[in-house]
């Protein structure tokens, strides 16, 4: 249990809230949004890999369904937005889940499970585009209807803003309240040795498919919410896992903080790299290597040890 | 017939598979590390017999000069960049392995695609096809097939029957054992990622008889390296062999069907299939 | 000092933040079978670990043949000729008992001697040679014990460890398997061996040092140490 810093907390809350009303360009805005769908996108994962060490490599798959179930479910029944996003989610929570239960019940091994979302992801892809005439397959599927109708490019970006930190607000909130009672309790026990959590009586399925079912529900939500924000979904929009891992593990996994950070920083790096085109992912796989290289704890565990590196480099002799 | 012509198309098919997926078996068999990035050799071979034959080089020995750069390449690969992972143990070891194979991955095929965005490797033979017992065979697939089945013949000789190839189990079997007899488990490694990335080539170079490999590609053959060789238990090179050829009669016979894409789905339905029936693998443990 | 095959001085040996082993100092001469004694987690496994390169000593230096192996790879110290044998037996599982032999043959220097060596391992465990072409999976716990020794005696060693060879074996077997061990010896094999069957370790060994929580309490001849009252009550229960 750590003690909550209120006025820490306070300000980075604040620093959230003002952010948007000091921008005043609609592509500013359009990066703020986006990092915080990314925070989103990375606390999910860290739920899922940071908490129960299931490697899904399929996030960009479950993000998707819950975007594409958003958005096609009101085109063919007559339910609005506000109750399909939330069924999108579940859809998606529903996958993430079985996926978790058959690999924890199985005892697949992380190898076995990273083939398999890895395999998932690609027919997501196919399947999306095998049913193009549906889901508008590569050509990517247009939202005729918006949740927010707003005139002004700048209000419907803001607006937008305050939804998704709503969103993570209400995560944080969810996060914290997991993380401190017995499920966290639990996921700790399992990440650190599963064998012996399950020997004390932990019941690791059911832990690992609760902690999938959660990430993969705000996964999905997350998903559904950003088809109306941006108007335009595609297959190719839903390869995400390298860059949400690399925020995850950059950020420091199974911290809060850490998704916030690792997001944060890399949707900026994201935005800088723009210009250089393809070459992006290039330089976001050699970022990655030199992450897991040198970095492997994260931003968060760096941050920590600093006060500590400086009192033992300043003066105090290594005992041997 | 029909039924027969894809047959053998698709074993053709599935021994490149094999070739592929015996890699990947080999690599993690001995330093646990599944290579994410296996395809993108089948890339860089290519492309290298791509530039040593527009350079005016013989056919033949441009491809076998590309097989063994590719190799070199394999070995300054697993020298200089996994390095790291090999200080770690266990689980962190292959979790660390998947993220730098899976991070290179990205960074090569973006690479090749940028550099090398209108190649195209493909190998024509003179002939047609070849009328073989009633039966209308390409010279391409057969060729492809039997200079793969000698392939990994040799290679299961290299195993069975040299003093290294014997070494290269023991690393696989019980490093601690193959330590205490000598055996430099280190250099191994170094040597079977070589023969790995070599072979992964000469699937590209066969693929090449039988379709284009394009640059783009390297992600769907390290798709099907991988699959070939988790369906045939991970660790088991006779399992990769086999699931190889099974897996590459799925193809076959799905792609004449259902077309490319939708084979696709099957294929990959297929192996997680596989995957949760067997997660040991068709075979089981390694031989 | 120039009979000396096993140098071991100073070592301290940790896991982690763990001290296992403090300020060991051990040799073992030409000829000589020498023996550790120690309750389990006094530090037996960690010591034959270190010595045969399994692990680094944080301090200290160990000397084979007067050259320092302490921080080589345990591959490099096969060659240089100390077998080991691990409690675990480390064999192969997939590969036939030949196969196993002579993969123990792997180096250069066995390599040459390997007819010669597979004869003499045949005669020490001639049930070895019967099941030449089983999977060394199939056998019985003693069989594969004699195998695990087999292997390491392929590696034409100068100095030989074994690591608790009578476990798991039927008590009848142990005498053999004693007897063997002095055979070998005789052949011109130096022997360290780590047991907790003290009894009938103590009447084939010259030397005899005591290992308590990670410390040397006791060494000398084997008679001295065989009437100590300490070892008598500790680990002969009399």
């Amino acid at each position: 249990m750590r003690k909550v810093n209120v006025i820490q907390n306070l300000i980075i809350f604040t620093a959230y809230i003002i952010l948007p009303l000091l921008l005043n360009n609609p592509y500013q805005l359009r990066v703020l949004n986006l990092l915080v769908i990314f925070t989103l996108f990375t606390i999910s994962s860290n739920i899922i890999f940071g908490h129960t060490r299931q490697l899904f490599l399929c996030h960009g798959a479950l993000i998707g369904v819950g975007a594409y179930t958003s958005a096609l479910l009101p085109k063919s029944l007559a339910i609005p937005p506000w109750v399909v996003i939330p069924l999108g989610a579940l859809f998606s929570a529903c996958i993430g889940s079985s996926i978790s239960a058959i690999s924890s019940i199985r005892r697949l091994s992380i190898v076995l499970m990273a083939v398999l979302t890895l395999s998932l992801q690609i027919i997501f892809g196919e399947v999306i585009v095998g049913f193009r005439e549906i889901t508008g397959g590569d050509e990517g599927l247009v939202l005729r209807h918006d949740i927010i109708q707003v005139p002004s490019a700048i209000n419907r970006e803001i607006l937008y803003y305050y939804l998704f930190v709503l969103l993570l607000l209400v995560s944080i909130i969810i996060y914290n309240r997991i993380v401190n009672s017995h499920i966290g309790v639990a996921f700790k026990c399992i990440v650190e040795d599963e064998i012996a959590a399950s020997s004390v009586g932990v019941n690791v399925v059911k832990y690992k498919i609760l902690s999938a079912f959660i990430g993969s529900f705000l996964l999905g939500l997350t998903g559904g919410v950003y088809a109306y924000y941006n108007l335009y979904i595609s297959p190719s929009l839903f390869n995400l896992d390298l860059y949400i891992l690399v925020m995850l593990v950059f950020g420091g996994m199974g911290t809060l903080a850490g998704p916030l950070l690792g997001a944060g920083v890399f949707t900026l790096v994201f935005e800088l790299l723009r210009p250089m085109g393809p070459m992006t992912t290039l330089i976001f796989g050699v970022l990655l290597i030199i992450l897991f290289l040198y970095f492997r704890e994260g931003l968060v565990a760096w941050l920590r040890r600093l006060p500590t590196l400086h009192r033992s480099i300043s003066g105090r002799t290594l005992a041997k | 017939m029909l039924v027969i012509e894809l047959l053998l198309d698709g074993i053709s098919f599935g021994l490149m598979l094999s070739l592929l997926g015996v890699g990947i078996t080999l690599i993690f068999g001995l330093g646990e590390i599944l290579n994410l990035a296996h395809g993108e050799f089948v890339v860089i071979c290519t492309i290298l017999a791509l530039i040593f034959m527009s350079g005016g080089m013989d056919v033949f020995l441009s491809i076998v000069l590309s097989l063994v750069i590719t190799g070199l390449i394999g070995v300054a690969f697993e020298r200089l960049l996994l390095f790291p992972v090999y200080r770690e143990r266990g689980e962190v070891r292959i979790l660390m392995g998947i993220f730098m194979t899976y991070g290179l991955s990205l960074a090569i095929h973006s690479y090749l695609v940028n550099t090398f965005p209108k190649v195209h490797f493909s190998v024509r033979l003179p002939y047609r096809e070849l009328i073989i017992g009633g039966l209308s065979v390409r010279p391409s697939t057969l060729l492809a097939a039997i200079i793969a089945t000698s392939a990994l013949i040799l290679l299961g000789l290299f195993l069975k029957r040299t003093y290294v190839g014997k070494a290269v189990r023991t690393v696989a079997q019980n490093e601690v054992g193959a330590q205490l007899c000598g055996v430099n488990p280190a250099n191994l490694r170094t040597l079977i990622f070589a023969l790995g990335t070599a072979m992964a080539g000469l699937a590209g170079i066969l693929y090449g008889l039988i379709a284009t490999v394009t640059a783009t590609l390297g992600l769907d053959f390290t798709t099907f390296a991988i699959i070939v060789a988790i369906a045939g238990g991970v660790r088991s090179v006779y399992g990769a062999i086999v699931s190889g050829i099974i897996l590459g009669i799925v193809h076959a016979f799905s792609s004449f069907f259902f077309g490319a894409s939708l084979s696709l789905v099957i294929f990959l339905i297929a192996v997680i299939l596989i995957v949760l029936a067997r997660p040991e693998g068709v075979l089981g443990e390694k031989s | 000092m120039s009979d000396e095959v096993l140098s071991v001085k100073n070592v301290y040996v940790s896991y982690g933040d763990f001290l296992v082993l403090k300020d060991i100092s051990l040799e073992v001469k030409e000829g000589e079978i020498v023996l550790i004694l120690g309750a389990n987690g006094a530090g037996k496994t960690t010591l034959l670990k270190t010595i045969a390169g399994l692990l680094r000593p944080i301090k200290g230096e160990i000397r084979f043949l007067g050259k320092r192996i302490d921080g080589l790879h345990p591959y490099e110290i096969v060659k240089m000729g100390i077998g080991y044998v691990p409690a675990e037996r480390d064999l192969f599982p997939l590969m036939s008992v030949m196969e196993n032999l002579e993969m123990g043959a792997y180096i250069a220097r066995a390599r040459k001697q390997k007819e010669e060596r597979l004869r003499f391992v045949f005669e020490l465990f001639p049930v070895l040679k019967e099941r030449k072409d089983q999977l060394a999976s199939t056998l019985s716990g003693g069989e594969q014990q004699m195998l695990a020794i087999a292997r390491a005696l392929m590696t034409s060693p100068k100095l030989l460890m074994l690591d608790e060879p009578s476990f798991g074996l039927a008590p009848k077997l142990l005498p053999k398997l004693f007897k063997t061990i002095k055979q070998i010896n005789l052949e011109g094999t130096a022997v360290l061996i780590v047991e907790q069957n003290v009894r009938q370790t103590l009447s084939i060994a010259d030397r005899v040092y005591v290992l308590e929580n990670g410390s040397i309490i006791l060494e000398g001849p084997s008679d001295r140490i065989r009437n100590d009252p300490l070892v008598r009550k500790a680990y002969l229960g009399i």
